[in-house]
């Protein structure tokens, strides 16, 4: 299976070299490569047909146990034959259907790498396989939804299938992680075998919620579902193989893969009802709504997939066998009706299903094939589809505390989808009332071939179930259930309830199909409550976050650097004032108070001067004073330095103050006219932040004085300069003595920084002088 | 410092003790010399090839340090160094490596910027890395203060090297703004020293300092967020970030794009060091146990989330990669928190990774710059078919950014998020658990603003006119290939970074 992929991901950066030599033709090695893989799992049948398990193992990262692993069973295999297969028709279909287009090649490097990354997910053995895989699969989508670049339309569907499936893609590997913690391996041999431990671990709920975002939002089920429609901006091959046979069949396989670890419990069986359910109903009930062709078969796309979540989430014997059997008719006549609406679309250029009629004759391959789907759909006796149907409804009605609303589901989408079924396979094709729908020109063998073959095939597999897919399908069902099946598949069940039920079916269903016209009459009164639907919501949302992101930025990064620094203080305040709460260190404020109150005269007279210069500063109305005023501060607050008996920290503040005010003068001529910008407000926003912080930083150090600090420094260095450097000012002889060449590499820095300094100042005058 | 006594005597044996310790700093000597060997090159080395002369010479020195450091710098047991000022074990050897790998790529990005700039750039890119790799091993508060300011002198000087409005605007904001943050943790530091008596924070007294009953928690909690403060800022953690866009738009690309790994990856080495010694004693002190990891994780949270979430609004793709760098410092800082070798390890994958990545990008927005003269994400319009290669490439390093498979992008924030599950499960702080949360909200997020550039690239229509400035040249798309074929193949071989990685794992 290594193999597999690795040529497939090969070929597939190949393809855009293959088609400037192949041209036209290249869809030839592509479909071949297709087949080949088709024939490589076909040769794993007899294996997984006697009950045995295929599994390949390839060191990847050994030290963190993550390896490529490879993990094929009954249910595996069917889904990958059901990829290869199709994808061999696909890859032929496409080369009819974009014949002569430039970027074909590109076209099918994303095609190939799709169905490579598809069989990835399903033949993955281990968590982190699947979730790469899984991955890769919405990216190649996104590529091929928003193929047709040049139609906005086209983009942001593509981006928003990316967003919702890549979104839910996380989701996922943060369940499948949580899985892989609750049952202690990520490798699915192990892991599969270990559900009793996995249902009953505290996780088993987060991991479920998790997984199931993740594979709804793959399978399009509600309230996920509007990227599916708006992904059919996708040229038709594409809606075709990903987005109603492959693709959106991701979610199904993980479901099912994981019946057997998660499956069984109340909240699995009753989510999955539920969203399942209402999918289903939903889907339907908008299938009619629409008369796009192709919109019509992806909202019935979605009702089939809402179909398949709710059996696996009955989960009984009966409904995972309708289940598989169902997935299978599904793809072989859902997958042949998109490629006749495509051909219908490459023909006449439209796809209003108001705007085709009496196509019949000039395209009769096509509607053929349309029929024999149309057929299989709405569950005619010899079809595939007829089996699948029945099933279901057995299913439902053996379903017990639910059985009246899962009937009523499996029935309401059942009418829908014959009404559905006429409309494509009959009425477009054969209705005889008015002019027919002229042709741009006709379909070649490369686009009818493979609809055909694929609608055969659901007649063939419903005139023969036994022989061909009643041995695949039952390993299929067994991997779900984990245990031996009876699993008979035949046409005739003799004449019973069930067989009534499936009569009724198609007699009220074609009752609906007379009533379409006047249907859609009413759907521009519904529109109003679409406005509330999650696809709105999440325009919305996508549109509001960048414009968040943009109040968000603009409050912070408001390029003011007194904001940023206010930013700053207060993070810093409030670390201390988390600090502060719980420890709650406490300030003996009696003991320092005689401390605080010991001021002398001339300290107050000090303060006081610093208030009043600081009350001015805010008032000043010229540059030059305010530089004045500063100079105050600035000398107050040496004279301080000298009153506590440091008068060499006084003389440097001194000068640096001195220096600071004969600068400002210097470049005052330089800078424009004086404005007062702040306003009130901002004044008192900054009064308020100085004063929270100059209280807390007054608050720790007389905190901190309160302990005596473990410091011998003073006394030695007392004693030392006094006996070693003869000297009496301390400071002094530390810095021109004992800390000499200290004071060297401070006097090198200041040197270095003086020349980086130069240098700015010598950058800023060529610039002037160059303009 | 606490043998302060009698310092007279053992001076000479300290100061050969010093001497002794030179062959292992070599690698840091060898990019000093460079430095002055830069200097004069770009005086003697004649204009018309000054830029690659210098670039090679620079080539050279960083390639002499790796080798002294691969081959002579490797000690078999952590030592210290320089009178304790240095701590010397595998974590530094890591981390240096890793500074001296973003230098080479800073220097091969150069070849087309440096052109427009005088010689002495050169001379500024060396002198950083020197800081960075000093900062990588700095254990003394006094030499942990030293190789930040000179880093930081280095870095505002490169940002307003080009001379351009821009630049002189954002180096001055970035000057001032540093100065501030330098000054918080200076007075951090004073206090450190006040409360210990000593400022190395490898020795018993530090530890015993603090621990003592005698200091109320409360000061000592301030000393060190006054320190990390200062750490943070190199880190750029919200909200001490709010230089890098300004320095990363106005800097030359190259020195922007080292902005964001070299001193980044040091000041997180800084910061596991400090934190690992102020840990210990921060657990038994005072009988308290202070939650470092909720602090901590919550500026790890909110950096993500801002980081994430301004990337979304912009529209110049420097400013966007400045936003993803922030974005990307709150992911390592989560993996540094989980304190664990499994943290540490995904740090060292992240970093190596996030190297690759973050030059592949500034490269490739470069070359982008030069064929279409703009920096402008808008006008990457339909690019993807005249611009195949480059567009191909930045298609997917956007993803390895992003963090999706196949690239190593992927494998990278895996590894941190099973750290911090990890960490979280197995008795951690439940912070770990939101960190880990957040990570994954704001993937999403970033799925929205990396991808936007493969939007417009591929999916978005071409304008009429067309400008064609200048080509690429041949180095610069082969470079930007071979860091894109490096994320993509790590992905499937990363095994072999968990080796390379597995030898620089502390053992403690």
């Amino acid at each position: 299976m290594l193999i597999v992929v690795l040529l497939g991901f090969i070929l597939a950066f190949a393809a855009p070299l293959l088609h400037r030599v192949a041209g036209k033709y290249t869809y030839v090695p592509m479909a071949l490569a297709a087949l080949a893989a088709f024939v490589y799992f076909c040769s794993c049948l007899p294996a997984i047909l006697e009950g045995a398990l295929i599994t390949q193992t390839q060191a990847w990262v050994p030290s963190l146990a993550i390896n490529l692993d490879f993990y094929l069973d009954g249910l595996s295999l069917l889904f990958a034959l059901l990829i290869s297969g199709f994808g061999t028709l696909i890859m032929v279909y496409a080369g009819g259907y974009l014949k002569g287009d430039p970027l074909l090649g590109r076209f099918y490097l994303y095609l190939m790498l799709f169905m490579v990354a598809m069989l990835g997910v399903v033949t993955a053995g281990n968590i982190f396989s699947l979730f790469v895989f899984w991955e890769l699969t919405s990216l190649s989508s996104y590529m091929l939804i928003g193929f047709k670049h040049q139609k906005e339309e086209s983009r942001n569907a593509a981006l928003q299938a990316l967003l919702i499936t890549g979104g839910g893609g996380l989701a996922l590997m943060a369940g499948l992680l949580l899985l892989g913690n609750a049952s202690g391996s990520y490798s699915f041999t192990e892991l599969l075998n270990r559900g009793e431990m996995v249902r009953a671990h505290a996780l088993y709920l987060p991991a479920l919620v998790l997984i199931c975002i993740g594979a709804f939002t793959k399978s399009a089920q509600f309230p996920f579902h509007f990227w599916l429609p708006n992904a059919m901006a996708a040229p038709t091959p594409v809606s075709a193989y990903l987005h109603s046979a492959t693709m959106v069949k991701a979610g199904i396989y993980l479901l099912a893969r994981l019946t057997p670890v998660m499956g069984g419990t109340d909240v699995w069986q009753y989510t999955l009802m539920l969203v399942g359910g209402s999918t289903t109903v939903l889907g339907a009930f908008l299938a009619v709504q629409h008369t796009d062709l192709k919109a019509i078969l992806a909202y019935t796309t979605i009702s089939a997939l809402g179909m398949l979540v709710t059996m696996t989430g009955i989960g009984s014997a009966p409904a995972l066998e309708a289940m598989v059997v169902f997935l299978l008719a599904h793809a072989l006549y859902k997958g042949t009706l998109f490629m006749v609406a495509g051909n219908v679309d490459h023909a006449t250029g439209t796809r209003e299903i108001n705007k085709l009629q009496g196509l019949g004759k000039k395209m009769l391959p096509t509607a053929l094939a349309g029929a024999l789907a149309a057929l299989s759909m709405a569950g005619v006796l010899p079809f595939f589809g007829f089996i699948g149907k029945e099933l279901l409804y057995e299913a439902a009605l053996e379903e017990s505390t639910t059985r009246t609303a899962m009937f009523a589901v499996t029935f309401f989408s059942g009418l829908i989808f014959v009404a559905v079924a006429l409309v494509v396979g009959y009425r477009i094709f054969w209705r005889k009332t008015g002019r027919q729908t002229p042709l741009e020109h006709g379909n070649t063998p490369l686009l009818y071939l493979p609809p055909l073959m694929l609608s055969g095939l659901g007649l063939l597999l419903g005139l023969i179930p036994a022989m061909l897919a009643t041995p695949i399908l039952r390993r299929a069902a067994e991997a779900m259930l984990g245990e031996e099946q009876v699993f008979e598949l035949s046409l005739w069940h003799g004449f019973n309830m069930v067989l009534f039920i499936s009569l009724l079916t198609l007699l009220l269903g074609y009752l609906l199909y007379r009533f379409t016209d006047r249907l859609h009459a009413l759907v521009p009164r519904l529109s109003r409550i679409y406005r509330f639907g999650p696809g709105t919501l999440f325009y919305k949302a996508v549109k509001a976050l960048p414009d968040a992101a943009g109040v968000l930025t603009r409050s912070i990064q408001t390029g003011y650097l007194r904001n940023y620094i206010t930013i700053i203080i207060l993070t810093l305040l409030g670390f201390l004032a988390y600090a502060l709460i719980p420890n709650s260190p406490s300030l003996e404020l009696a003991d320092r108070l005689p401390l605080i109150m010991n001021i002398r005269v001339y300290e107050f007279v000090l303060i006081l001067l610093i208030m009043a210069a600081l009350y001015m500063l805010h008032n000043s109305k010229s540059r030059l004073t305010s530089i004045a005023i500063l100079g105050i501060i600035g000398y107050s607050v040496a004279v301080f330095f000298i009153l506590f008996g440091a008068p060499d920290i006084a003389a440097t503040q001194l000068l640096i103050e001195t220096l600071t005010v004969v600068l400002f003068v210097l470049v005052l001529h330089k800078l424009p006219s004086f404005h007062n910008l702040t306003s009130i407000q901002t004044k008192i926003k900054y009064i308020m932040v100085s004063l929270l912080f100059g209280g807390t930083m007054t608050y720790v150090l007389l905190l901190v004085k309160q302990f005596p600090l473990d410091s011998r420094l003073k006394e030695y260095f007392g004693q030392a300069s006094y006996l070693q450097g003869q000297g009496r000012n301390i400071v002094n002889v530390i810095l021109v003595d004992f800390r000499a060449m200290d004071t060297l590499g401070e006097i090198t820095v200041l040197a270095v920084a003086a020349i980086g300094i130069l240098a700015l100042f010598k950058l800023q005058l060529d610039k002037e002088e160059k303009p | 410092m606490e043998t302060q006594a009698p310092t007279i005597a053992p001076l000479k044996a300290s100061l050969q003790a010093i001497l002794q310790d030179l062959p292992l700093l070599y690698p840091e000597l060898t990019l000093g010399l460079g430095v002055l060997l830069v200097l004069l090159g770009a005086l003697l080395i004649p204009r018309s090839w000054r830029n690659e002369g210098l670039a090679v010479l620079s080539l050279l020195v960083i390639a002499a340090s790796a080798y002294m450091l691969l081959y002579k710098g490797l000690p078999a047991e952590p030592v210290h160094l320089l009178a304790r000022t240095l701590q010397l074990d595998k974590m530094a050897v890591a981390f240096r490596l890793l500074v001296l790998l973003s230098g080479l790529l800073a220097v091969l990005l150069s070849f087309r910027e440096g052109k427009k700039l005088a010689g002495e750039y050169y001379a500024l890119l060396l002198g950083l890395l020197m800081a960075a790799m000093l900062m990588s091993m700095a254990s003394n508060l006094l030499l942990i203060y030293l190789s930040i300011e000179t880093a930081s002198i280095c870095a505002y000087l490169l940002t307003a090297f080009s001379g351009g409005r821009e630049g002189a605007e954002a180096g001055l904001k970035y000057l001032l703004f540093g100065a501030v943050a330098s000054a918080i943790m200076l007075y951090g530091m004073s206090l450190l020293y006040g409360f210990t008596g000593t400022l190395d924070i490898t020795a018993y007294g530090f530890k015993s300092g603090l621990m003592s009953l005698n200091i109320p928690i409360l000061p000592v909690l301030l000393a060190a967020f006054l320190v990390l403060a200062g750490f943070l800022f190199k880190i750029s953690v919200v909200p001490f970030h709010l230089w890098t866009p300004d320095a990363y738009q106005g800097a030359p690309l190259p020195a922007a794009a080292l902005f964001s790994t070299a001193p980044k990856l040091a000041g997180l080495a800084l910061m596991m060091r400090f934190l690992s010694h102020f840990l210990e004693a921060g657990i038994i002190f005072a009988g308290l146990r202070f939650d470092w990891q909720f602090i901590l994780g919550l500026l790890a949270i909110i950096t993500m989330l801002v980081g994430n979430l301004a990337a979304v609004w912009q529209q110049d793709a420097r400013r966007l990669l400045a936003y993803s760098s922030i974005a990307h410092s709150g992911l390592l800082l989560a993996a540094v928190l989980v304190f664990r070798a499994l943290g540490y390890k995904a740090l060292l994958f992240y970093g190596f990774v996030y190297i690759l990545m973050n030059f592949a990008a500034f490269l490739l927005v470069s070359m982008l710059k030069a064929e279409t003269g703009s920096y402008k994400i808008a006008d990457y319009r339909g690019l993807g078919s005249r611009l195949s290669y480059s567009s191909v490439l930045m298609v997917v390093v956007m993803i390895a950014l992003t963090g999706l498979p196949p690239t190593a992008g992927f494998t990278a924030k895996l590894l941190v998020f099973s750290a911090l599950w990890e960490g979280y499960s197995s008795g951690g702080s439940s912070m770990l658990l939101y960190l880990l949360l957040t990570g994954l909200a704001t993937t999403v997020v970033a799925l929205f603003y990396y991808l936007k550039i493969p939007y417009y690239l591929y999916l978005k229509k071409q304008p009429e006119a067309v400008v064609q400035v200048e080509g690429s040249t041949v180095l610069e798309r082969i470079l930007a290939g071979a860091l894109a074929l490096l994320l993509v193949l790590f992905f499937f071989r990363a095994d072999w970074v968990m080796n390379w990685i597995e030898a620089f794992t502390i053992s403690q």
